[in-house]
């Protein structure tokens, strides 16, 4: 057996559960969001000589990475988890002969694979829906412009690196707690006093993970000079304080398993 | 050959309470062994231990002639579990479930239809499993343990849930199982229901075992007491030459008394016979395990 088969048991795991609902809604809520955005604003919104392409990838980055990307993964990881835990499944789960450590890396990966292609799907999403504005509205002037495919993706692929220390925390927690409720509450209220944290324009927030998504790339939607962001090559610092964030906790999570009994 | 050996094994979920105490068992290889103790005993705990969900245990435990280790346990590859209830994802269907559990062991993918037909789910595959009632949970949760068709069978009370026809099905895939030279090792409650499938019982009282050998030594303990029915034409009679020598009882037209030995059987039917009394028929009462059972959690470990 290799990881890619158990990263496929975890796959299995996942199908009808209410993750791909989940999925859906938020790429539902984004489009939504960007789409009335481009209708409401119009006037605001076009701007001659300009790529279309990209402010419409500022909005959706924007949204992203402050409304929407932390509270779905408070959701999906909890659900994902859930799972296991309503069946009573991990006491036949660490009877398959592999290490504790290689299953629960296996279900990280899934999970991780999961938040990825939920944030990467909305790409070619985005992309139908600027064409679609574009039919709707000639002079917002979207099939002049080619889709900046390769700076979407990097924004998505940067967002995702400033949500690892709450994918972390969050894997921690539901893995802590066998009942969805308390793992989703902590991450909606971390997530909340994160928001509050990253209005503050402070150096504290750099101290608050749920904060990072939101600070770790100048969304334009709040100051954030006072922070303290410093460039580190392709991560900023606070990038960076998200990938130790989710070593230590999935470190955590991973002595916590292996040490405990199964009831 | 013995195929798990426990020696001296000690557990507890809190300090200084034991719940088992120097438990030392030893599971024959091509045996099926059933496991008994009132609740509470500690049989799902011992199996925990076996199967490495339960740690800090003191002793040895040994599969296959190796000591189990929680780090890399690959010896779980060699075991198929059912511990307290089926662990389902009921948003799945049966398939789904067996074909999960089919990616972390290599060539058991084709064995999906086989052991859904085995165990009566084969109409049920594409349904979900939360629509199944609690004895078709229980069969899924045998296939899955089959699925990788193990060496030793791991099985927490099987029958819970479910109906006769589905238990008289069980014990043919037991008896099927071990003439494949599979070891059972089979916990539960149901006494009359081991009874007719096991060749090893193991009776755990107070976090050790009470008894343990095979289920004829056990047969044997219990005709060291004999219940003896006695049905003769002059009850009176027989009853008056009897009552010299056991405590008779007349109970619905023949006489019931103890014997120590069936050694006896043979004299008091001379001496029946040399007081003219006709026999018309003479039956040891079958000593069930219950009451032997009853009798062992009763006594002292």
């Amino acid at each position: 057996m290799n990881i890619i088969q158990s990263i496929h048991s975890e796959l299995i795991k996942l199908k009808y559960a209410p993750i791909y609902w989940l999925i859906g809604f938020i790429c539902f809520c984004c489009l939504a969001i960007i789409f009335t955005a481009h209708i409401v604003d119009i006037n605001n919104a076009v701007s001659l000589g300009a790529n279309p392409w990209h402010k419409m990838m500022h909005v959706y980055t924007g949204i992203m990475a402050i409304f929407i990307s932390s509270p779905f993964i408070i959701l999906l990881i909890g659900a994902a988890l859930y799972i296991e835990n309503q069946s009573r499944g991990w006491k036949q789960v660490y009877t398959i002969p592999k290490s504790r450590r290689y299953l629960l890396l296996s279900k990280l990966t899934a999970i991780l694979l999961t938040i990825l292609s939920g944030m990467l799907v909305l790409i070619p999403l985005l992309v139908v829906m600027g064409y679609i504005i574009g039919m709707m509205f000639p002079e917002y002037e979207f099939s002049y412009y080619a889709p900046p495919f390769l700076e979407l993706l990097k924004s998505i692929l940067l967002i995702f690196i400033s949500l690892l220390g709450i994918i972390g925390i969050q894997f921690f927690l539901c893995l802590k707690f066998k009942g969805f409720l308390v793992p989703a509450s902590f991450g909606i209220l971390a997530f909340i006093c994160g928001l509050i944290l990253s209005t503050t324009n402070k150096s504290i927030v750099l101290l608050f993970p749920y904060g990072y998504p939101m600070i770790a790339r100048d969304q334009g939607m709040f100051k954030v000079d006072k922070v303290g962001i410093e460039d580190l090559g392709p991560f900023t610092n606070v990038e960076l304080y998200s990938i130790i964030t989710f070593l230590i906790f999935i470190l955590f999570s991973l002595i916590m398993e292996t040490r405990k009994n199964i009831n | 050959m013995n195929v798990i050996e426990l020696e001296n094994v000690n557990f507890g979920y809190k300090k200084g309470i034991d719940i088992l105490c120097g438990l030392s068992m030893n599971i024959p290889k091509g045996s099926i062994y059933g496991f008994l103790g009132p609740n509470g005993a500690g049989k799902t705990t011992t199996l925990k231990l076996i199967l490495s969900l339960l740690h800090n245990s003191t002793g040895e435990i040994k599969i296959l002639n190796e000591q189990i280790t929680n780090s890399y346990p690959q010896y779980l590859s060699k075991i198929g579990s059912l511990v307290e209830n089926s662990s389902l994802y009921e948003h799945l269907s049966a398939k789904d479930n067996l074909r999960l559990w089919a990616k972390h062991f290599p060539h058991v993918y084709l064995r999906i239809d086989e052991l859904l037909k085995t165990v009566g789910l084969n109409n049920e595959g594409q349904k979900k499993t939360s629509a199944y009632s609690t004895g078709m949970k229980q069969r899924l949760g045998l296939a899955i343990a089959l699925l990788h068709n193990p060496e030793i069978l791991i099985l927490d009370e099987p029958t819970n849930g479910l109906d006769p026809f589905a238990i008289t099905t069980l014990r043919k895939i037991l008896f099927q199982l071990r003439d494949e030279g599979k070891t059972i090792l089979l916990s539960s409650h149901i006494l009359s229901e081991v009874e007719k499938v096991v060749s090893h019982v193991g009776i755990l009282k107070e976090g050790r075992l009470a008894f343990e050998g095979p289920i004829n030594d056990l047969y044997a303990v219990i005709q060291k007491n004999i219940e003896l029915t006695l049905k003769v034409d002059d009850l009176e009679k027989a009853k008056k030459i009897l009552s010299e020598q056991y405590d008779v009882r007349l109970i619905e037209n023949a006489l019931n008394f103890t014997i120590k030995n069936q050694i006896e059987i043979n004299s008091i039917i001379k001496k029946c016979i040399q007081n003219d009394i006709m026999i018309f028929e003479v039956f040891k009462q079958k000593g069930d395990l219950e009451k032997l059972f009853i009798n062992i959690s009763n006594s002292k470990a």
